[in-house]
């Protein structure tokens, strides 16, 4: 359907060179994958988007976690939570780069610090929202505390993690190819660059469709598995 | 005189004042001893604080003036009065989720599962139980440590007359098979007599000891519904539960 609408659109347009059809489109992507290109940018940019997920889901989950059971952590934090919301990508980003420098750490802190306050709001909401009855129980019985949490809390906190697990990858990867555009000379964003400098809409759509096929894989393939498995009991 | 297992010794339990309610005062003097072996029922009218006396004495909340001694090496078990069990996982997970790593065998949970009757359920999710079988479960978590104090808190309360009866009945043969101290809090004053050596009777809130009272009756008579009536009649007249007890329906206990 959409490949449809993209057909005619590209049929109508008067520069080939400003919208290109499918094919030529598909066969700038088969022939970047061939000389390794394509694949090399891919693989940095997952990099990136992996080491920022999961420096901004474990502080993110630690930061939620601590706000939604202290009361006067809640007080005190929420004000620079807010902060964070509402500061833009763009000059965190900026911000990173000229207080870090423009190297690799840089980037990933930067993109982190995006998507913590996002995914501590997440959490916070799960850990108010616990049952004190079965933390009751647990304590009753002195179940041992580690057990308690593995098996009576972090189930509670499994449709929070996981919300906050997607809409994460969502914004995460979005951000990273900023980054990249602004500081690194590697990765999708580095290439989008490129292009946009050469005006060739072929690579651009090239790259990006790659890429949004990778990240609708590990929805498929490891993100809507593990929501299964985790919610059966629902059913 | 048998060292107590349990003795409870309670000046008065305040709720702290939140936001615009007050602070309450929700227990005042009770103290009492459990010997080994015995069950007790603290009986009182509702709201006098009785479920708050088993969260001191489980060691949930432990801002009160007084002292509660349990026996170290007794181990505790607590049956809400909602179930509470955890909805993602089966009827076995559940009950062993309470035992200890050294403990965690097969047979004990199938054993004990085999007693509340929930042998072929073991591994359905605990979401899809319905509620009387949940509260099987919720015995089964709790007599598969192996108590030295069962507290259990209205553990009947919102079933129907025949599945409460069949529960009671089951209460009481495990209770006849382990021999756990017990501390039974309810409403129903059937239910104290038939399961209980002991009434605990605390007054309207805030809720301070009022009587003890023993309960003779025989293994037999506790089977016999006219035996526990005569009692409970005779309770009515003789300790002025009368008022405490007047809004009880006078629905009587289906064998």
């Amino acid at each position: 359907m959409l490949l449809a609408v993209w057909q005619i659109a590209a049929l109508q347009a008067a520069n080939a060179r400003l919208m290109p059809a499918p094919l030529t489109v598909f066969a700038v992507m088969v022939d970047e994958i061939l000389d390794g290109e394509l694949l090399y940018h891919l693989a940095v940019t997952l990099w990136r988007v992996a080491a920022s997920f999961v420096l901004a889901m474990s502080i993110g989950i630690a930061i939620g976690f601590v706000m939604g059971r202290s009361q006067l952590i809640d007080r005190l934090g929420n004000p620079w939570l807010l902060f964070f919301l509402n500061l833009p990508a763009l000059v965190t980003i900026i911000l990173a780069y000229i207080w870090i420098g423009l190297i690799e750490a840089a980037a990933i802190v930067a993109v982190a610090l995006n998507k913590i306050p996002n995914v501590a709001v997440t959490i916070r909401e799960g850990a108010r929202a616990l049952d004190a009855g079965l933390t009751e129980m647990a304590q009753a019985f002195r179940v041992p505390r580690l057990r308690t949490l593995r098996d009576v809390v972090l189930p509670q906190l499994y449709p929070y993690l996981a919300a906050a697990a997607r809409s994460g990858l969502a914004l995460i990867w979005k951000i990273v190819l900023v980054v990249e555009l602004l500081g690194r000379s590697n990765g999708v964003g580095f290439q989008l660059g490129v292009y946009f400098q050469l005006f060739d809409v072929a690579g651009i759509l090239a790259y990006a469709l790659a890429f949004i096929a990778i990240v609708q894989l590990i929805e498929w393939c490891l993100l809507q598995p593990l929501e299964h498995r985790l919610s059966q009991w629902r059913r | 005189m048998q060292e107590a297992a349990l003795t409870v010794d309670i000046n008065e339990k305040w709720f702290a004042a939140v936001g615009d309610a007050p602070a309450k005062h929700a227990l005042g003097e009770i103290a009492f001893s459990v010997a080994p072996g015995d069950v007790l029922a603290v009986i009182g009218p509702s709201g006098c604080g009785k479920t708050t006396l088993l969260n001191l004495i489980a060691g949930l909340d432990r801002s009160f003036s007084g002292h509660i001694d349990l026996a170290p090496e007794r181990r505790l078990a607590y049956v809400f009065q909602e179930p509470r069990l955890l909805p993602w996982r089966t009827v076995e997970e559940n009950v062993r989720l309470v035992l200890g790593d050294d403990e965690d065998d097969q047979d004990r949970v199938r054993a004990v599962l085999a007693q509340v009757g929930l042998a072929s359920a073991s591994r359905l999710f605990a979401s899809r139980l319905s509620l009387g079988m949940a509260r099987r479960v919720a015995l089964a978590r709790a007599f598969v440590i192996e108590p030295g104090l069962l507290l259990l808190d209205e553990p009947f309360v919102s079933l129907d007359e025949q599945t409460a009866g069949r529960l009671r009945q089951l209460l009481r043969d495990l209770l006849a098979m382990h021999h756990i101290v017990t501390i039974l809090v309810t409403h129903n004053l059937r239910e104290a007599v038939m399961l209980a050596d002991r009434l605990i009777v605390l007054s309207a809130s805030p809720g301070r000891l009022i009587g003890e009272i023993d309960v003779p009756l025989s293994e037999g008579e506790r089977h016999d519904e006219q035996a526990i009536d005569a009692f409970r009649a005779k309770l009515l007249a003789e300790h002025q539960l009368a008022e405490l007890y007047e809004l009880e329906a006078p629905a009587g206990l289906p064998s």
